[in-house]
């Protein structure tokens, strides 16, 4: 199956046994759209369905065809919820939410005074507040301790926690189509290539959108008693002070401050605030696009476009997709410069 | 209704990141980090930086915001709590006042009174029968003036007359006191002296 050339689409929508986590059942569903993100429960599906299959799991296949080969691969897991009910005089049709298999630990607060150890091991801590659903959680690799204590406030589910431990560590969530939830480092490595030549998946039509003016490029740390500043004066940085200064004439000089919530073991000040401020920096540059569908590319995954002829090249993070349950499993999709 | 839940979930993530106060009990003190238990809480004992001192037993106030937790007041201890300065200044002041009445008990014993300031004019009056019996000018006020004037001046109660500067008075009946708290030193040994003095 080559994902860089044409496919045919068809879809399966299976019931899901949360003690197996196997199919067990079928359900037919007209149309749908998955949505996915960096942040809270990442995904959700709204699938359009003939039946009401009041309150289980589910799991959407996307069956592609070629020439001589196929795949069958999942796309999304996750709980239906909230049915309602539309009817024309002859039809009536189901409008389904589906959560992510992140619901479970996010319906669940954490206990009065919860808090993350120091020096606890961050990955395994997450694993075990998000392994309250039937989702399996896996740790890929091996994280680093906590530096700092992490207190949870009332209000924090499990999932909440997770994100603020995730946070500290630099490590990331990744929700498979099969409903498996990977724990593990910030991508690093291109997951696919697309350009005009041998992966010319992307559609024409794209937004570039540079937003620099909201973009900090200097920095201020405040972590107790202890303080750190950094200015991105790198000439080879677009949003950078020198940068700025030589197109708007002024000092260019744009600040944010932030309370070192989440310095990594073994991490200076100087360090974190460097690191934060590259994360704030990646919003500058935003494209836009819609693409054939790749299985091997989600949220947080990098991607590299070689898109000479518009002007866009270089590694990007996918920040959201969108994955339309319809012809050529259509996939818009929205990325950010790294 | 997908953008509802998305807003929803949002508002929700923002109002995570509010902050949370809460009160509790210290259970231990470690370095600069004080354990507190929350109000409510069951299994934990929360790791909290100590901005405000504090100790085992104290009822805090925590609060926490992004994955920290600080304390923000000691019920217990407050920072202008000067209880246990008063306390001390109390058991100062009870020590001080019962040895005034230790010594004023044993002066009840002695036949004079000897009133007026250290550092001022002080007198020698009677007890029971009235009528002062003279005045010392400053210049007795140093013991061992004092002392010298004592006896000099003869006071003996057997003998029935004191003599203080030019006057000679009739001594039988009288008591020597001294109200001066903060000259407590000074008072003993001028007490005893004359207390010496007078039993002779």
């Amino acid at each position: 199956m080559n994902w860089n050339t044409g496919f045919s689409a068809l879809y399966d929508l299976k019931k899901v046994d949360p003690a197996t986590w196997m199919d067990v059942g079928s359900f037919d569903f007209v149309s749908g759209t998955i949505d996915r993100t960096g942040t809270g429960l990442m995904e959700s599906a709204d699938l359009t369905m003939t039946e009401d299959p009041g309150e289980c799991w589910v799991r959407v296949y996307l069956k592609a065809r070629q020439e001589s080969s196929g795949a069958r691969v999942a796309l999304f897991t996750g709980l239906t919820s909230t049915p309602s009910r539309s009817l024309d005089g002859t039809r009536i049709t189901y409008a389904v939410e589906c959560y992510s298999v992140l619901k479970s630990a996010a319906d669940i607060l954490v206990p009065r005074g919860y808090y993350a150890p120091t020096g606890s091991d961050a990955a395994q801590l997450v694993a075990s507040l998000l392994a309250v659903g039937p989702a399996p959680v896996v740790v890929d690799g091996e994280s680093p301790g906590l530096s700092e204590a992490i207190v949870a406030e009332d209000s924090m589910s499990r999932l909440d926690v997770a994100w603020l431990i995730l946070e500290a560590i630099g490590w990331r969530l990744r929700v498979t189509g099969e409903g498996v939830v990977h724990i593990c480092e910030r991508a690093s490595d291109s997951s696919a290539v697309f350009d005009t030549r041998d992966n010319d998946v992307v559609e024409l039509s794209m937004t570039d959108a540079q937003d620099w003016f909201s973009v900090p490029n200097c920095i201020r740390v405040l972590s107790g008693d202890r303080y750190a500043e950094y200015i991105d004066d790198d000439p080879n940085s677009a949003v950078s002070t020198v940068s700025r200064k030589a197109t708007r004439g002024g000092s260019g000089q744009i600040w944010m401050s932030d309370t070192a919530s989440s310095v990594g073991d073994g991490e200076s000040l100087a360090e974190y605030a460097m690191r934060i401020l590259k994360q704030k920096q990646e919003p500058a540059r935003t494209v836009s696009y819609s693409r054939r569908y790749r299985p091997d590319v989600l949220v947080g995954d990098r991607v590299t476009l070689h898109l000479s002829s518009v002007g866009i090249n270089g590694e990007f993070k996918v920040t959201s997709q969108t994955v339309e349950l319809g012809y050529g499993c259509r996939t818009s999709e929205e990325v950010v410069a790294v | 209704m997908k953008s509802i839940a998305r807003l929803l979930a949002s508002l929700r993530s923002e109002q995570k990141k509010s902050g949370s106060d809460y009160t509790g009990t210290v259970t231990m003190v470690k370095g600069g980090t004080a354990y507190v238990r929350f109000t409510g809480a069951e299994i934990s004992d929360t790791p909290v930086s100590m901005s405000v001192d504090c100790k085992p037993g104290d009822k805090v106030r925590v609060r926490v915001a992004n994955g920290r937790a600080w304390l923000t007041g000691n019920d217990t201890a407050p920072p202008t709590n000067d209880t246990e300065d008063i306390a001390v200044v109390k058991t100062e002041n009870s020590a001080l006042i019962e040895r005034v009445r230790v010594l004023e008990k044993r002066l009840d014993e002695v036949p004079y009174i000897l009133s007026g300031d250290i550092g001022g004019a002080m007198t020698i009056e009677p007890g029971a029968t009235g009528g002062a019996i003279g005045t010392f000018g400053p210049e007795f006020l140093t013991p061992p003036n004092f002392f010298t004037e004592l006896q000099t001046s003869n006071i003996s109660p057997q003998i029935g007359r004191v003599t203080v500067s030019t006057e000679s008075v009739d001594t039988r009946g009288y008591k020597i006191s001294i109200h001066n708290a903060s000259s407590i030193a000074v008072f003993v040994l001028v007490r005893w002296v004359a207390i010496g003095r007078l039993k002779r």
